[in-house]
């Protein structure tokens, strides 16, 4: 037993060394990048352009740029569909993650609720897949412990949550496991990231993407230190390569032919797997309704002003969402954030809807997102 | 927890050399721990309860025949009614509770569209979901099947619940089977194991080489598949076919690849479990490809309801009379209403769609009208045509008619619902060339597939299996072969076999194909 233990251990630490190891030395998605993220955020605080090093974690850059400056006037919270809007608030700050859910949401306003720096207004950007059952988890595991802070923090405003038939409890929210608060820092906030992160170094498919871009980008680019791979760009070179602002937001997204985005929203809709809904978003969940009416009247009773913005679906998604019961959700979803709206005094600008928004297709700059000023059209256009 | 992922891997592990280092009489138990946790990683806890429910059932009739077997001679036809009370009530909870988790929706459907054919708008009744224990499909056949042995004789009724529980849910069964009984498995579970090397390192040899036939072939060819079924309009004609040979070969790959994990893994522990597959493209009718196709879920079925169906009354007295007025094809004759009710047992068995029923009614038609009722006529133009039986050139065209055929059958399967898999069919007969739609495959799922090595990596891993498969045709083992080769060559081939899964496999991509039957 003792010889085929040995050599079971030996030949899983032979491939296993081969498949860290490359991990850790490409890492393509900047997972252990940390060191480079706080670089780029050096910078960002400087108030210099930086290039987007596409991959790269963007809940630990959040964390870092709000604790790092003052807090301006207006945070906007959100996903991608924030993040490319030139947006027209005097002191404002662009907090978006890529793919955000619920709890994302709340994490990036934990993080602002943990330091005392609660701004004067958020302006809260929801997907209309937002209160999807399944989409209350959080994406960005290294702020997770934020979104439990702001829960524990929230559950004695509103109306008490109701676990629907059958729900679990969404990760660790319940209050007993209440997280403390230490100068601003969540303790214990990255010990499942970590684990997260430890687990993807000896991921399978993580290893095919570290290949390939081992491939394209060779070793010496790997092992060059965050200082050299952090790049600041003139203006000029921003409007060309995809890049990061200091105001948190992104430079503007290439814009797509027409026909191109139509093809790829058909497409989705032919497999059934759309944005953030997969195959069905039937009704809202009752409990992330719960969470997000919380957030609202514990921000209202922080003195903090809310509003909601609510980007356009693309025209031909949301002909198909409109009509099909497998995703009544969505616009089930936008009827409760108006009722919302009205019940804790909160203007909601733009809507899902794309004819009542006054969006075209050729307003979206790719199949998921209004292309900037399209956007601020919508935001200024409808508020009820 | 998916067995292709690093966590499983893990669990397999530590539960292995636990196993080895623990005393042998605590075996079993640790099994159980387990399996337990496997289920609980995987499934709702509370349907749990109906997992217990089952197992409740079977074990309160199978300790009313151990009690009845116990009563005097003179109560004899009394303890025989009370057994079989017993059984039917288990058998029937059992049934109900399958019935109620897995089909409520296909009857629903139905319901519906006759209403709506009858002119009805809306549908009458609203769908339900409702969230099924672990792998209910497998473990109530291998429920039924331990109830029905006890109460046969053939079996001996275990006293220990627990040992039932551990029975049900053994954890390398709950993916996907293979359907097993008691008296082959039984014994094996709860006796104690003495650690053999030769078996633990052919049980990894095994669950290694599933991983790759998994990841590798099954995955990766998913992405040319899911693309072929998706756009029947653009890839028809001879592409229909094609579509139907490479998801026959994708399932095949998928399911065989599940039982190398499954039964390498059990291996292990020391517990051997009976094959499923027996080289099934080497097959040269439809009716051989079904007894070397999902072996279990045959035999089982051959075993508790075609056999004892033709044994029921009704069928002896039809047969019976169509043997005074046919002969001995009259016999013949009496088997196919029994025949009927089994391939659409195993079609509802796959799932609650009426799509399982018209693919397998497709081979049904194959066994009994070309195999049986125009078997004459087919042994008439052989004579004429002079062809020899067993002409190797004439078998190998009997193996592709029979893997076209059996992936025809397979296109209902694949498809969303049964309009889908006609329309399907239908596409064969509109001829479509070939270049053209080959480009849009490129452009659709090359890349997605992966291209040039990944595609001689499927090549070779699919000669690879076949070979091995005309070995266990020939009723010889493969793993001998490996096992004869040097040292060197054989860990270089273990290597190269763990980094082409790893570096060539598609992960994340589904759990197994019969995880959802």
């Amino acid at each position: 037993m003792r010889k085929m233990i040995l050599k079971v251990s030996l030949l899983s630490l032979f491939v296993l060394g081969v498949v860290g190891g490359i991990n850790f030395i490409a890492d393509p998605a900047n997972l252990f990048g940390e060191a480079l993220v706080r670089e780029m955020t050096t910078h960002l605080l400087q108030g210099e352009i930086v290039q987007s090093p596409g991959d790269y974690d963007e809940g630990l850059l959040q964390k870092e740029m709000l604790t790092g400056q003052e807090p301006p006037e207006t945070v906007i919270v959100g996903s991608s569909s924030i993040l490319y809007v030139p947006w027209e608030y005097p002191s404002c700050y662009v907090a978006g993650v890529s793919g955000a859910f619920l709890r994302d949401y709340l994490a990036v306003i934990g993080i602002l609720d943990a330091s005392d720096r609660l701004p004067k207004r958020i302006v809260l950007g929801i997907d209309p897949w937002i209160l999807k059952r399944d989409n209350g988890i959080g994406r960005h595991t290294s702020i997770a412990g934020y979104a439990d802070y702001e829960i524990a923090q929230s559950e004695d405003y509103g109306p008490k949550p109701e676990r629907a038939e059958g729900s679990q409890p969404h990760g660790s929210e319940a209050s007993h496991r209440k997280p403390k608060r230490d100068g601003g820092r969540i303790a214990g906030e990255s010990a499942q990231s970590r684990l997260d992160r430890v687990w993807e170094l000896f991921s399978f498919a993580y290893f095919q993407s570290s290949i390939r871009f081992l491939q394209q980008n060779g070793l010496a680019e790997c092992l060059k230190s965050p200082q050299e791979r952090t790049r600041v760009m003139t203006e000029e070179e921003a409007r060309r390569i995809p890049s990061l602002l200091p105001g948190g937001g992104h430079t503007a997204l290439p814009h797509y032919d027409m026909a191109q985005n139509d093809g790829t929203a058909l497409s989705a809709i032919d497999d059934k797997n759309l944005p953030g809904m997969g195959d069905e978003f039937r009704k809202v969940d009752e409990r992330n309704r719960s969470l997000l009416e919380q957030e609202l009247a514990y921000l209202k009773a922080r003195g903090t002003e809310v509003e909601i913005y609510l980007p356009t679906l693309y025209p031909v998604l949301y002909e198909y969402v409109k009509g099909s019961e497998d995703y009544a959700g969505v616009t089930q979803t936008e009827a409760l954030l108006r009722e919302l709206g009205k019940t804790y005094g909160i203007p909601v600008h733009g809507s899902f809807d794309p004819e009542r928004s006054g969006t075209q297709s050729g307003d979206f700059a790719d199949w998921l997102h209004v292309d900037g000023d399209a956007a601020i059209r919508e935001y200024q256009k409808l508020v009820e | 927890m998916v067995i292709t992922s690093l966590q499983f891997l893990i669990f397999t592990a530590v539960s292995l050399l636990i196993y080895w280092k623990l005393p042998k009489r605590f075996q079993w138990m640790l099994l159980l721990a387990d399996s337990l946790v496997f289920y609980f990683v995987n499934c709702r806890a509370y349907t749990f309860l109906y997992l217990i429910g089952a197992v409740g059932a079977v074990y309160a009739a199978t300790c009313i025949f151990v009690r009845t077997r116990a009563e005097g001679a003179g109560e004899e036809e009394r303890s025989q009614r009370a057994r079989k009370v017993a059984l039917v009530l288990a058998l029937l909870f059992n049934l109900a509770l399958l019935a109620i988790l897995k089909y409520s929706n296909l009857g629903i459907h139905t319901v519906n569209t006759i209403a709506q054919l009858g002119g009805g708008g809306r549908p009458l009744l609203r769908e339900v979901h409702f969230p099924a224990p672990l792998a209910i499909s497998f473990y109530t056949l291998s429920l039924l099947s331990y109830l029905i042995d006890c109460y046969w004789g053939s079996a001996e009724p275990e006293r220990n619940p627990l040992k039932v529980l551990l029975f049900t849910m053994y954890f390398p069964l709950m993916v996907s089977g293979p359907i097993s009984r008691y008296r082959e498995i039984g014994g094996q579970l709860f006796e104690e194991h003495r650690f053999d090397y030769d078996r633990v390192a052919s049980g990894l040899r095994r669950a290694g080489w599933g991983f790759a036939k998994k990841c590798v072939v099954a995955d990766r060819l998913s992405y040319l598949n899911d693309q072929l079924f998706l756009f029947p309009d653009i890839y028809s004609g001879i592409w229909v076919l094609g579509a139907a040979v490479l998801y026959s070969v994708q399932l095949y790959f998928d399911f065989s690849g599940c039982m190398d994990i499954v039964l390498g893994i059990s291996e292990c522990f020391g517990i051997r479990l009976s094959e499923n597959f027996k080289a099934p493209f080497f097959s040269v009718s439809i009716q051989e490809i079904w007894q070397r196709w999902h072996v279990a879920l045959g035999s089982w079925l051959n075993d508790y309801l075609l056999y004892p169906l033709m044994k029921t009354k009704p069928m002896a007295r039809l047969s019976e009379r169509l043997r005074k007025k046919y002969g001995k094809r009259g016999r013949h004759l009496a088997t196919y209403p029994a025949l009927l009710v089994l391939w659409s047992a195993m079609g509802l068995w796959h799932g609650d769609s009426w799509k399982y029923i018209l693919g397998e009614g497709w081979w049904f038609f194959f066994v009994i009208v070309c195999g049986q009722l125009l078997a004459p006529v087919f042994a008439t133009w052989k004579k004429k045509l002079h062809i020899r039986e067993t002409h190797p050139v004439w078998i190998a065209f009997q193996r592709c008619r029979t893997v076209l055929l059996f992936g025809i059958g397979m296109i209902f399967f694949r498809a969303d619902s049964y309009p889908a898999a006609l329309h399907m069919l239908g596409r064969l007969f509109v001829p479509t060339g070939i270049v053209s739609p080959l480009r849009i495959l490129y452009y659709a799922a090359w890349e997605d597939f992966g291209g040039w090595p990944v595609l001689a990596a499927v090549v070779i891993l699919f000669v690879l299996q076949m070979m091995a498969d005309a070995k266990v045709y020939r009723r010889e083992s493969a793993q001998t072969k490996v096992k004869a080769l040097h040292p060197v060559l054989r860990w270089s081939l273990y290597l190269a076999l763990i980094f082409t899964t790893i570096f060539l496999g598609a992960y994340g991509r589904s759990s197994f194909i019969y995880f959802g039957f």
